[in-house]
C-alpha cells in the first residue's frame, strides 16, 4: 500500500472511530432521551465550539498551546499506522511496528504536558504535572505488557504477533496481559478513571483554559488516542483479524468496539482515583504484575 | 457567513453550556437545574456561553463575577435568576420563577446569541495587563541575573525553605469564590508546591448574601412536622451526594442522585439503597475517599452534626425530641472520620430520613431552640456550622494534595450563606 | 527502505534539523521549550537511525528521550512555579566556561569523526529482532549485564530514598514542612 493510502485510512479509521467512541460515551452518561440524540451528540457539539473563538490568557506559551493538541493527533495517527486492518496481502509491514507504537504513546506525555503549561494558570498546570507522575507510573508496566506479546511471535512486527496467535489469542496465553493493558492505556489517554489531568476537582484541568476550535480539536484528538489504542489492544491481545467466517477487516472493527465500549463504560462508573493512590498503584501493583506476566510468558515460550 | 449560520443552527439544538454564579438561596434550585433537558453546567467559565446569576450577591462579588464573565470565550450572554434589582452585572433577562422557566430563558438567550439575533455580550472589564510591561532586551529578561528582575514588575514565585537541601519554588494562586468545586462564594489563597498545598488562608469577604433560611431555620422558631423536616434532609443529602459524586467524576450516578432528590418519596428506601450500592461498586471509597480529610483529634466536634457522628460522636439534637422518640430515633454513626465515612453517614441518615419520614405521621418537632439541621446543630442564637468548618479549613488541609483539598471541603457541606459577617482584619 | 537519494536527503535533513533544534535550546526564554527543543533535537538523530535502516535502535533512542526529558524539564521547573514562563528567563550563562566548553568538545568530536577507521559491516538480512536478541546476549552481553547491575543498584537506592517510611514520615500522611529548626545547617 503507498504512504498516502496508508495516511488515508488510517485518518478515516481514526475519525469514524472517535465518532462511535463519543456516541458511546454519551449513552453512558444517560443524560439524553434516546439514541439519537446520542448520535447527533457530536456534530452539535463540534458546531458549538466552533462558533466560539478561541480565547487566549495572559502571556501564555502561545506557540506550544497551538502545537499540543495536533501533537496529541498526530501520535494517536503514528500509534495507529503498524496496526494491520487485514491480512497482510503483501509486505507493508513495519518490522519494530511495536516499538514505535510504544514511542507514539509515552510521547503523548509531552502533549499533554505542554497542553496544560502552556495556558500560564494554575489549574491546567496542576493538571499536567499529574499526568507526568502518573505516566511515569504506568509507563513501565504498559511497555512491558505490549513487549511482552512479542515474545511467543519472536518478531516486533505487529503483524507477526497477530499471526502468532492463529492458535491461541494472547488475551488466554498472558492473562495478566489484557487487563493491565486495559488499565494502563485508560491511564495514558486520561481516560476513565484516571482522568486526573482534565478532572472536575481541576475545573477541567489542563482543558480549563481552552476554548473554540482549539477544545475541540483536543477532544478530538484524545477520542483519537482512545481508538489507537483499542486497536492495538485487540490486535496483540484478541487476534486482530483472525477469527472465522467473518472477513478479516470485519473482525478487527468488532474487536476494537468492544475494547471501546469496556473503556468507556468503566470511565463513566468508576470514581476518579486519588493521584497519590495511583501513584502507589502503578508501582506497587501493575509494575509488579506486569513483571510476572513477561516471566511467565517468557517461561511459556521456551 | 453562510456556513456560520448553519453552524448555528445545529448547535442551537444542542446542549447550552451554562457557568452558574450561585448567590443566596439558590444552591438547590441551580443544582436541580442540572437535571434540565438540555442544560450543560460547566466548571470552567471558558467553557460556557449563558452565565447564570442566581440569587443575591453582596457588592464585593461585582468584581468576581466581572471576572467571569469576560473569562467567557463568547459569544456570551448573561440570564438572572432571581437576581435582585439593581443588577452587580449587566443582565439580558431577569427570569423570576422556578427551574422550566429558567431552562427556557437560557435555551432561549443561547439560541439568540448564536444566531445573532442579540449580539454577544461585550467585556466588563478593560484588558490589559494587571501590571505594565518592565522588561528590556529580545527576551524581556533584561538587567542582571537568570531572570533580570520583575519585567512584569511581578515576583518570581516565593521560595520556600529548604528541604532535602532543595529549594522549591511555591506557587501562590487564588481560587474561588465562584470554583466549582467549592461550596458557592468561598474563596482560598493556597500556596501551592506542585499539586501540594503548602499554605492556605481562607478569604473573609462575604460574596453571598444572608441566606432566608429554609425550614430548619422555621423550625427554631416554631413547632414543624418532622415529616417536612426529614424529606427536606434527605433531599439536601441526596443533592450533597450529587454534589461529591460529580467531583469524584461519577457523572452517571451524579445524575441519579439528583433525580433520587426530585423525585423521592416518604417511606421509599429501596431506591436510596440501590444508589448507595451503584455507589460501592463505583469504588468510590477504595479510589477517592478512603483515609481523606481526617479531622485532627484536637478538634472540637461538638454540634458538626453528620461530620461529627462519622468521627463516632454520638450526638444528635433529635435524640431529645419526643416526637422522634415515638418513632424509635436513635442516631448513626461512624468511626473512621474520614471522606468515606461522611458519604456513608450521610447516605445512612438519608435512608433514615425517608423512612422516618414516611412514619411520622402529623408528628411535630419543636425545636425549643435547637435543630438538627444537615450540615449541623442550628441554634436560636450563635453561629452556623458553616462557621466553624471554614475556621477549620487552614489546620486541616495544609500538606494535602489538590485533589484532597477539593474532597475534603466538599464533605463538610459548608454553607457560605449563613457564615457570619466578617471580622475585622487588623 | 532502499537507500537511494531520498534517504540521502533525509539524513541530511534531520541532521540539519537536530542541529538547529540543539541551538535552539539556548535561544529561548523558558525552560519548558529549552527542554522540548532539546527533545526535538534527539528525535531528529532517532528518525536519521530510522533512515539508516537501524529502527529499533532509532525508535528506542526517541522513546527513552521523550520520558527522559520530560523528567528533565519536571526538575527544572519544580525549582521554579512559573506557569508559562510568566517571568520569561535566559537560558545561558556561564559564557566563558561554555564557550570553551563547547568549543573543545566539537574539535574532539569532529577529530574523531575525520580520523577514526569506521568498521564497513552491512546488517545482517535477518528479523532484527534476532539480531537484536542475539547482539545482547552474545557479544555484548558483558557491557549489558554491567550496566543492568549498576542500574539495578541505582533504583534500589532511589526506592530505598522515596520509600513510605521516609525521613520526612509516612508519605500517606500528607507533606506537611517539617520542622526545620533542627541544628542540621539547612538553610533557611
Amino acid at each position: 500500500m503507498t504512504a498516502l493510502g496508508i495516511l488515508v485510512q488510517v485518518m478515516a479509521l481514526l475519525v469514524v472511530g472517535a465518532y462511535i467512541f463519543v456516541v458511546a460515551d454519551r449513552l453512558m452518561v444517560g443524560t439524553e432521551t434516546g439514541v439519537r440524540a446520542a448520535l447527533v451528540y457530536p456534530v452539535r457539539r463540534l458546531s458549538f465550539l466552533l462558533l466560539q473563538p478561541v480565547t487566549t490568557t495572559e502571556r501564555p506559551d502561545f506557540e506550544a498551546w497551538i502545537l499540543a493538541p495536533s501533537l496529541l493527533f498526530g501520535l494517536a495517527a503514528v500509534g495507529a499506522v503498524p496496526i494491520p486492518l487485514d491480512a497482510p496481502s503483501a509486505g507493508g509491514d513495519i518490522p519494530a511496528g511495536l516499538v514505535l507504537f510504544g514511542a507514539a504513546m509515552l510521547i503523548v506525555l509531552v502533549a499533554v504536558y505542554i497542553f496544560g503549561w502552556a495556558p500560564n494558570s494554575a489549574l491546567p498546570m496542576i493538571g499536567g504535572y499529574r499526568f507526568a507522575a502518573m505516566v511515569l507510573s504506568v509507563g513501565i508496566p504498559f511497555s512491558l505488557v505490549v513487549l511482552t506479546t512479542a515474545i511467543p511471535a519472536e518478531s516486533l512486527s505487529v503483524g507477526m504477533i497477530v499471526e502468532a496467535q492463529s492458535n491461541l489469542w494472547f488475551v488466554i496465553e498472558q492473562p495478566l496481559g489484557l487487563p493491565i493493558y486495559l488499565v494502563t492505556a485508560a491511564a495514558i489517554a486520561f481516560w476513565g478513571p484516571f482522568d486526573l489531568p482534565e478532572g472536575s476537582d481541576l475545573a477541567g484541568g489542563i482543558a480549563a483554559e481552552a476554548s473554540g476550535p482549539r477544545l475541540a480539536t483536543w477532544r478530538f484528538a484524545r477520542a483519537a488516542l482512545m481508538v489507537t489504542l483499542a486497536l492495538m489492544g485487540q490486535a496483540v491481545f484478541l487476534g486482530g483479524y483472525l477469527g472465522p467466517v467473518l472477513p478479516g477487516w470485519l473482525w478487527t472493527v468488532i474487536k476494537t468496539l468492544i475494547l471501546l465500549v469496556i473503556l468507556a463504560s468503566a470511565g463513566r462508573t468508576l470514581a476518579r482515583m486519588r493521584v497519590q493512590r495511583f501513584v502507589w498503584f502503578g508501582w506497587v501493583i501493575l509494575l509488579p504484575l506486569a513483571l510476572v506476566d513477561v516471566f511467565l510468558s517468557g517461561w511459556i515460550a521456551l | 457567513m453562510e456556513l456560520k449560520e448553519r453552524l448555528a443552527h445545529l448547535a442551537k439544538t444542542g446542549d447550552v453550556p451554562v457557568f452558574a454564579v450561585v448567590g443566596s438561596g439558590h444552591r438547590s434550585p441551580v443544582r436541580r437545574l442540572r437535571l434540565s433537558d438540555g442544560i450543560n453546567l460547566v466548571a470552567s467559565p471558558r467553557h460556557a456561553a449563558v452565565l447564570l446569576v442566581a440569587g443575591t450577591l453582596t457588592e464585593a462579588a461585582t468584581e468576581t463575577v466581572s471576572r467571569v464573565h469576560d473569562q467567557m470565550a463568547g459569544p456570551r450572554v448573561t440570564v438572572g435568576w432571581n437576581h435582585p434589582e439593581p443588577s452587580i452585572v449587566p443582565l439580558a433577562e431577569n427570569v423570576v420563577g422556578g427551574v422550566p422557566d429558567v431552562t427556557a430563558a437560557i435555551r432561549q438567550q443561547f439560541a439568540n446569541v448564536l444566531t445573532g439575533t442579540i449580539p454577544g455580550e461585550p467585556p466588563l472589564l478593560p484588558n490589559v495587563d494587571p501590571v505594565e510591561w518592565r522588561g528590556v532586551g529580545p527576551y524581556g529578561h533584561g538587567g542582571a541575573g537568570m531572570t533580570g528582575g520583575n519585567p512584569y514588575g511581578r515576583p518570581l514565585p516565593l521560595r520556600a525553605p529548604a528541604r532535602d537541601t532543595l529549594e522549591l519554588d511555591q506557587l501562590p494562586i487564588t481560587i474561588g469564590p465562584w470554583f466549582a468545586g467549592f461550596p458557592p462564594g468561598l474563596a482560598l489563597r493556597v500556596l501551592l508546591q506542585g499539586d501540594v498545598v503548602q499554605g492556605l488562608e481562607v478569604d473573609s469577604t462575604r460574596f453571598v448574601s444572608d441566606g432566608p433560611g429554609g425550614v430548619f431555620e422555621r423550625a427554631l422558631r416554631e413547632p414543624t412536622l418532622i415529616r417536612d423536616l426529614e424529606m427536606d434532609r434527605a433531599r439536601h443529602h441526596l443533592e450533597w451526594m450529587a454534589d461529591a459524586l460529580l467531583i469524584c467524576g461519577v457523572d452517571r450516578l451524579a445524575l441519579r442522585a439528583d433525580r433520587l432528590a426530585s423525585t423521592i418519596e416518604a417511606g421509599d428506601v429501596q431506591r436510596v439503597d440501590r444508589l448507595i450500592a451503584s455507589v460501592r461498586r463505583s469504588l468510590l471509597r477504595p479510589m477517592t475517599m478512603r483515609g481523606v480529610g481526617v479531622l485532627p483529634p484536637d478538634v472540637d466536634l461538638t454540634g458538626l452534626g453528620p461530620v461529627a457522628r462519622a468521627a463516632g460522636v454520638a450526638e444528635d439534637a433529635r435524640a431529645a425530641e419526643d416526637g422522634y422518640d415515638d418513632l424509635g430515633f436513635t442516631p448513626v454513626t461512624h468511626t473512621a472520620g474520614d471522606a468515606w465515612a461522611r458519604f456513608s453517614q450521610r447516605a445512612q441518615e438519608t435512608t433514615q430520613a425517608i423512612d422516618l419520614a414516611g412514619r411520622a405521621g402529623n408528628r411535630l418537632a419543636f425545636g425549643s431552640g435547637a435543630v438538627e439541621a444537615p450540615d449541623g446543630l442550628h441554634r436560636a442564637e450563635g453561629s452556623r456550622p458553616a462557621d466553624r468548618f471554614v475556621a477549620m479549613l487552614e489546620v486541616v488541609l495544609n500538606g494535602e494534595e489538590w485533589g484532597d483539598l477539593v474532597t475534603t471541603i466538599q464533605s463538610f457541606d459548608i454553607d457560605m450563606e449563613s457564615v457570619s459577617a466578617p471580622k475585622d482584619v487588623p | 527502505m532502499t537507500p537511494g537519494p531520498l534517504a540521502y536527503f533525509l539524513v541530511a535533513a534531520f541532521g540539519i534539523g537536530a542541529v538547529v533544534s540543539g541551538w535552539l535550546v539556548f535561544r529561548t526564554d523558558s525552560m519548558l521549550r529549552a527542554a522540548y527543543w532539546l527533545m526535538v533535537s534527539f528525535v531528529a538523530v532517532g528518525a536519521m537511525l530510522v533512515v539508516l535502516d537501524a529502527q529499533f535502535l532509532g525508535l528506542i533512542l526517541i522513546l527513552m528521550m521523550s520520558g527522559e526529558m520530560t523528567i528533565m524539564a519536571i526538575f527544572m521547573i519544580m525549582f521554579m512555579m512559573n506557569p508559562a514562563g510568566l517571568n520569561p528567563m535566559t537560558m545561558v550563562h556561564q559564557h566563558r566556561t561554555s564557550i570553551i566548553a563547547g568549543v573543545g568538545s566539537f574539535l574532539v568530536l569532529a577529530w574523531v569523526g575525520v580520523v577514526a577507521e569506521f568498521p564497513n559491516r552491512p546488517a545482517p538480512l535477518e528479523d532484527p529482532t534476532i539480531a537484536l536478541g542475539e547482539e545482547l546476549l552474545g557479544r555484548s552481553m558483558l557491557v549489558f549485564e554491567s550496566a543492568g547491575v549498576a542500574l539495578l543498584a541505582v533504583m534500589i537506592g532511589a526506592i530505598a530514598l522515596a520509600a513510605k517510611q521516609g525521613r520526612f514520615g509516612d508519605a500517606f500522611e500528607g507533606s506537611e514542612e517539617p520542622d526545620m529548626d533542627v541544628a542540621s545547617g539547612d538553610r533557611t
